[in-house]
């Protein structure tokens, strides 16, 4: 019986260390960061779906973590996955060649997931959006292998963009670097399913950072075919036209451009320009 | 074959594999698949030799069938396990499937069907100290496609069998088990806006009494605070209580089982969703239901939130009887009753739960009645009866109201006639009649009426020839109102089986044993292939 009562000992011994209770608040006194430009800038992706009554929460999760970090986290809404398909009822086609692209690559099957700088994190690239903070957070510490400077241009005659995306390399760059440039809208009204709401069939919601194209298609370009040296900068220039079938205000758009090694897709460094100066 | 004078062991294992082509069909809602064929295969394999086994599983996606998640994609070995086996003491190291108790806070599984496999990668011993004794210890983590999940869970479980370790204090005619289990996760806490425990708590307690007319168990488990992805970071605690009992007669067998579960999904990650990272699992309140037009609504336990309660009616009518007939006639009563439970909240974090309390929105009930009857040594015929009531919602919006509540009636004939030479001919008719009780907005490829008809030809014991028609006739949207038509031949030799099909299959929700998933129709060639040696 010596045995018995052993065992008994060693659930109390179990049941007392393997436990932590949070009492209230809940929630951890987070002040705003402070900005270290020394460190790399994120990007934030959020898969997401006009028919997904979970992704407006989602979209309300990536916006809290941008506040949270001032000018570091940069969010772009991905519509894919078998939510975002257009109805006989609401025709509306949010899907871009390139989101649907990046969904099929990462293995999306439902929304909303995300992706931060398309890192693995324990494993696995799509990300819940309770799990996105953490992760944002971890990269903004990493220290930056290069800055980005970005300018750019719009001609409302011809409707052409012109952006120069301006690298510095803090640290020597690898052959693989992509350049990639993506077009975002903000502030596109159009029918969102949000099961928060009472009704949660919603005519009017404003979508925001919606990807709508790529001057560089969805895994950009070749930087460089030899290795960039430390200290060296390099000066990419694009032009982009905007088709008179797109529906897309410039006033509305923003250029995201970022680096990724197209070997493994993480993202090195990212940056935003609105069209538009404010 | 000898060496150092072990002998040579056994090898056992099974393979399946899996495959669909695929014809895009937008009506229908067979989606576009640029790869035409997916496939899904494993072979498993174990080696034994005296004490000691050694197993492994070979899994290949390329790529996973639709319906299982595209993560899959890939092969590799993700399953491998070494166990020494001697008869007090038990040690495995690598993977392996587990379960404490009724599972209520514990189990490791797989299910094939669903490309569901959270088994645990780690160490895990059982002793077996005394007679009656058996303590299981386990440390490790859960699979999530091919990578592991980043929580780490203890687990310890107890099981004693009363009549084994006080043979003298026992009545004979009465067996008593009790049980325990103790499970705690860890996983760091990296949130930036809320105080996460990065320890989770769980146990249970359970006990049971089995005789030669009934049995009895109950499990009851409580869990500190947990909040995660799939109840919306409630720092509520978890409670759930499992009973089941059966009662045996002359020709009569009752099955009464009861849960009620408040904040009980448990994942060893707590941004798990969706199927992915499963620490528990809790089985549904229902009948398994095997024809195809009673498993178009099924029910999937709600781990967050569910009062249920199922009986079960069993009653052979005595041979000889004026309606028993010669061969006796089979009765099958079941009723389930699902419900929410009695919660309101205090806050964005909290809300107030009653113990035991029902709430007074229904998710699911389920009212049915099976009648088998043999009329000869030829013929057999089965009937089914099916009333079922399910909250749209709830199983598949989360609970946000989107498509409200529907109402079915099933009536099923299964008929068999075997002929003397070891053919025989099996038909099926079936008819399901169902209405939503809000408007249906979208055009969707699954409401209204339902006919089936099935037709199956068997050359015993290898041959089976079978086609059907699924007609969704009472679709809300004309266009919609389509055939399925789908044949299907089967070879079965020894332990091996093949099966080539083609046609069309609805989509839908396919479940096994309470966990489902949704799969969209295809339209194709279909081959599978499982075999044991």
């Amino acid at each position: 019986m010596n045995k018995i009562n052993f065992i008994f000992a060693f659930f109390i011994a179990f049941a007392i260390i393997g436990c932590d209770i949070v009492e209230p608040p809940y929630r951890k006194g987070g002040d705003i960061t402070p900005v270290d430009t020394t460190k790399k800038k994120v990007l934030l992706e959020d898969f997401t779906g006009f028919r997904c009554g979970n992704c407006p929460e989602a979209t309300h999760v990536a916006e809290m973590i941008a506040n949270q970090y001032p000018g570091r986290v940069i969010v772009i809404a991905l519509h894919a996955g078998p939510l975002a398909v257009p109805t006989p009822i609401r025709r509306y086609d949010f899907r871009t060649q390139e989101t649907n692209e990046l969904a099929t690559f990462y293995g999306l099957i439902a929304t909303p997931y995300g992706l931060v700088n398309r890192r693995q994190y324990v494993g696995q690239n799509l990300l819940a959006p309770t799990a996105w903070g953490g992760y944002v957070q971890e990269q903004l510490n990493v220290d930056a292998d290069l800055k980005m400077y970005l300018e750019t241009d719009f001609n409302e005659s011809t409707r052409e963009i012109s952006l120069q995306v301006q690298l510095e390399y803090l640290r020597q760059g690898n052959v693989n670097h992509n350049l990639a440039v993506y077009i975002l809208e903000d502030s596109v009204v159009q029918y969102q399913q949000d099961d928060r709401q009472p009704a949660i069939h919603i005519s009017d919601y404003v979508h925001n950072h919606v990807m709508r194209g790529s001057f560089t298609g969805t895994w950009g370009l070749p930087v460089s075919d030899v290795a960039v040296s430390a200290g060296s900068k390099l000066t990419v220039p694009f032009k982009y036209t905007i088709s008179s079938e797109r529906d897309w205000r410039p006033s509305k758009l923003s250029l995201v451009a970022f680096v990724h090694d197209n070997t493994t897709k993480e993202v090195i460094q990212v940056e935003q320009i609105k069209l538009f100066k404010e | 074959m000898k060496s150092q004078g072990f002998d040579a062991g056994s090898i056992s294992g099974n393979v399946q594999i899996e495959a669909q082509s695929y014809t895009p069909d937008s009506l229908m809602g067979a989606p576009v698949v640029d790869e035409k064929i997916l496939s899904n295969a494993f072979v498993n394999l174990i080696y034994r030799n005296q004490g000691v086994e050694i197993g492994f599983r070979y899994e290949n996606y390329l790529n996973p069938i639709l319906g299982f998640d595209a993560r899959l994609k890939g092969q590799g070995v993700p399953y491998r396990y070494i166990t020494y086996r001697e008869d007090k003491f038990e040690i495995t190291g690598g993977d392996f499937y587990e379960q404490f108790g009724s599972g209520l806070i514990l189990r490791a599984y797989q299910e094939v069907a669903l490309g569901i496999d959270n088994a645990i990668d780690g160490f895990r011993f059982k002793l077996r100290p005394v007679d009656g004794v058996e303590f299981t210890g386990l440390i490790g983590q859960n699979r999530v496609f091919w990578a592991k999940g980043e929580g780490i869970i203890r687990g310890g479980n107890l099981n004693i069998e009363l009549n084994d370790l006080f043979p003298e204090l026992m009545p004979e005619n009465y067996r008593f088990t009790l049980g325990g289990s103790v499970v705690s996760k860890y996983q760091p806490d990296r949130d930036i806006f809320l105080k996460m425990p990065e320890n989770v708590l769980a146990y249970s307690a359970r006990a049971g009494v089995i005789s030669n007319d009934f049995a009895i168990d109950a499990e009851y488990a409580y869990k500190y605070n947990d909040p995660n992805a799939t109840n919306r970071q409630k720092y509520n605690i978890g409670q759930g209580l499992i009973v089941k009992s059966s009662f045996y007669g002359d020709g009569i067998g009752v099955a009464l089982n009861a849960h009620w579960i408040d904040n009980m999904d448990m994942r060893s990650d707590r941004n798990a969703r969706a199927q992915e990272l499963f620490l528990n699992f809790i089985p549904p309140l229902t009948k398994q239901h095997a024809y195809a037009l009673t498993s178009l609504y099924p029910l999937a336990t709600q781990f967050n939130n569910e009062a249920g309660i199922q009986l079960e009616v069993t009653y052979q009518i005595p041979r000889g009887s004026a309606i028993g007939g010669k061969y006796g006639t089979m009765l099958t009563f079941n009723y389930s009753d699902v419900f929410t439970i009695d919660t309101n909240n205090i806050d964005e974090f909290t809300y107030n739960s009653k113990f035991l309390g029902i709430g007074n929105k229904r998710y699911f009930r389920d009212i049915n009645l099976e009648i088998s009857r043999k009329w000869s040594n030829k013929f057999k015929t089965d009937a089914t009866l099916l009333n079922i009531i399910y909250d749209r919602d709830v199983m598949e919006n989360e609970g946000a109201p989107l498509y409200g509540s529907v109402f079915q009636n099933v009536i099923v004939m299964d008929a068999q006639y075997m002929f003397d030479n070891g053919h025989s001919l099996r038909g099926e008719f079936q008819h399901s009649w169902s209405v939503q009780d809000s408007a249906i907005i979208e055009p969707e490829n699954m409401n209204g009426n339902w006919a089936h008809l099935l037709v199956e030809y068997t050359i015993a014991p290898s041959w089976y020839f079978t086609v059907y028609d699924q007609f969704n006739y009472g679709n809300d949207d004309p266009d919609r109102r389509i055939h399925y038509i789908n044949g299907s031949i089967a070879y079965l030799t020894g332990t091996t089986r093949l099966q080539v099909g083609f046609g069309k299959q609805r989509g839908g929700i396919i479940c096994v044993g309470g966990i489902c998933r949704a799969v969209p129709a295809s339209n194709g060639v279909f081959l599978s292939l499982t075999s044991t040696f």
